[in-house]
């Protein structure tokens, strides 16, 4: 009888078993407990290795997206910090240009205010000639334009740079002493030799030739480095500035000269502030501007020639004055201390 | 057959639901997939295995839960299970529409459900107002995942008939 009645009710009794239980467990379970059921064990077996897994696998997720992200917002902080690096690099680059320029110009006001025997224009180079013969350079005169003309010398505190060539408006192109066609009176203080300096003309070759006395007419013998200066008898450049130094002891015979290579004492290849001499104390009363260039450069005449027409040397700068004891090498006048471009065969 | 697949679906997702919404902090936003699973099967099967069906999620549901005290969601799901069997022949739980309306009613009674039997049961439950703030939430965020469920074990169940359909066909 209980059988047929378990087989006729049985799905309602399922259905009140699977009604009934929660309720009970729910009472069970409900009251303040220490310890786990059963019940409660065999669901955290159930679902904890799967909460575990998907925690995993969520958390791994969630990482790579992270990653993913924050390598997003890194590439983007990597652009704006490589945008400022370059504006950085950039200041900075100006502020060292500002900051060479300023010493360049420290210099230059240096040797203006030490050489108050002459004056002077302030200029910029502004090009560069791209001719493979001529060494030629281009000025922007600022100030004082009016004062700048041609045959005029052109000077920096490190040395001679050349003469001008052709001035317009503000714009003047300067032949540089290393051009083919450039030649200035010189001499080597304390050695007792005078000469001209002429240019190579050769691009990135700057020097100059210096042609001298033979060596056994030398008191005093040249020696490598030794510094080659303006006499100031061409009446373009004020005597004392420095032309170069004799890069080479050796030298090429010619006659009875000799043709050293000069080192350059500017770098020319870096020029950028220049000064132009507009007047100097040096220049003779009897030249019609005092700067203004000789239509052919008349090398003085030794004094021992008794006339003493030819202008005047102006005094030497103190580094480069000449030793006691060669004193009579170095006078005008002085044994066989004849200037070769003053004799029939000097090179022009 | 497919029973056990649709348990076994919601066992996964009420493995992934869980960590994934810890993980965006957002829990109370969790859509009640035992419940919604409850409903689909009482509206798809007969009242034993659709109640049958509802006690297990429940009880994997309960599993999950670490706060609740167990039997809490079998019962819930057992009695959506009923109810879903009840509605059956009146609302057609196949479109969209019909199927967000009875999810959003049944997410609204299981809260109810959930705060009768916390308050009856569990002795040391005081978070009424919790409960009661979460109802709607709870409800909307299930309302909307359940079309997509809804049709996610329709397509099991589709399977498994056609599983046996050919293995009746084999058999003739």
């Amino acid at each position: 009888m209980w059988r047929d009645l378990l087989l006729r009710y049985r799905q309602k009794l399922v259905l009140l078993l699977v009604l009934i239980s929660p309720v009970a467990s729910m009472y069970f379970h409900g009251k303040t407990r220490t310890d786990t059921s059963a019940i409660e064990r065999t669901l955290m077996a159930v679902t904890g290795p799967a909460s575990t897994l998907s925690h995993d696998a969520v958390g791994q997720v969630k990482q790579l997206l992270n990653a993913y992200v924050l390598l997003t917002r890194t590439e983007g902080r990597n652009r704006d910090l490589e945008r400022e690096n370059r504006i950085l690099l950039g200041e900075a680059l100006r502020t060292r240009t500002l900051a060479e320029e300023l010493v360049r110009v420290k210099k230059l006001c240096e040797f203006k205010g030490d050489h108050q025997e002459f004056t002077t224009v302030p200029a910029r180079v502004v090009g560069r000639d791209v001719s493979q013969v001529f060494q030629v350079v281009r000025l922007k005169i600022d100030i004082a334009k009016s004062q700048v003309q041609e045959g005029q010398a052109v000077i920096t505190h490190d040395g001679i740079v050349g003469r001008i060539e052709k001035v317009s408006g503000e714009f003047a192109d300067v032949m540089l002493v290393t051009d083919a066609r450039s030649n200035v009176h010189a001499t080597v203080p304390g050695k007792g030799v005078v000469g001209s300096v002429s240019g190579k003309g050769k691009k990135g070759e700057f020097g100059a030739q210096f042609v001298y006395l033979d060596n056994s007419e030398r008191a005093v013998p040249l020696a490598s480095g030794d510094a080659v200066l303006t006499t100031g008898h061409d009446r373009v450049f004020p005597a004392g500035l420095e032309i170069g130094h004799i890069a080479d002891l050796k030298s090429t015979r010619q006659g009875p000269y000799h043709e050293f290579v000069l080192a350059p004492a500017v770098a020319y290849a870096t020029l950028e502030e220049v000064l132009v001499v507009t007047d100097y104390r040096g220049a003779s009363a009897d030249s019609p501007r005092a700067a203004d260039p000789p239509k052919s450069v008349e090398p003085p005449k030794p004094p021992d020639s008794g006339k003493g027409d030819g202008p005047q040397s102006p005094p030497m700068p103190a580094k480069f004055a000449e030793p006691a004891k060669g004193q009579d090498q170095s006078k005008p006048g002085a044994k066989r201390a004849v200037d070769p471009a003053n004799t029939p065969d000097a090179p022009p | 057959m497919k029973h056990l697949a649709w348990i076994a679906m919601a066992y996964l997702l009420l493995a992934v639901i869980s960590p994934l919404l810890g993980h965006l902090d957002a829990q109370l936003y969790a859509p009640d997939v035992a419940l919604l699973t409850a409903l689909y099967v009482g509206s798809r099967s007969e009242a034993l295995p659709a109640v049958l069906t509802g006690f297990a999620v429940g009880l994997l549901k309960d599993g999950f839960s670490m706060s609740a005290p167990v039997g809490v969601y079998a019962e819930i799901c057992v009695l959506v299970a009923l109810m879903a069997r009840g509605l059956q022949s009146r609302v057609d739980l196949v479109s969209p529409l019909p199927v967000i309306a009875t999810s959003a009613a049944a997410s609204l009674l299981s809260s109810a459900l959930f705060l009768a039997f916390e308050s009856v049961f569990h002795r040391s439950f005081d978070n009424h107002a919790e409960v009661a703030a979460t109802a709607l939430p709870l409800a909307l965020t299930t309302m909307l995942v359940a079309p997509a469920q809804f049709a996610l074990m329709e397509r099991i169940r589709r399977r498994f008939d056609q599983q046996s359909r050919g293995a009746m066909l084999l058999r003739r």
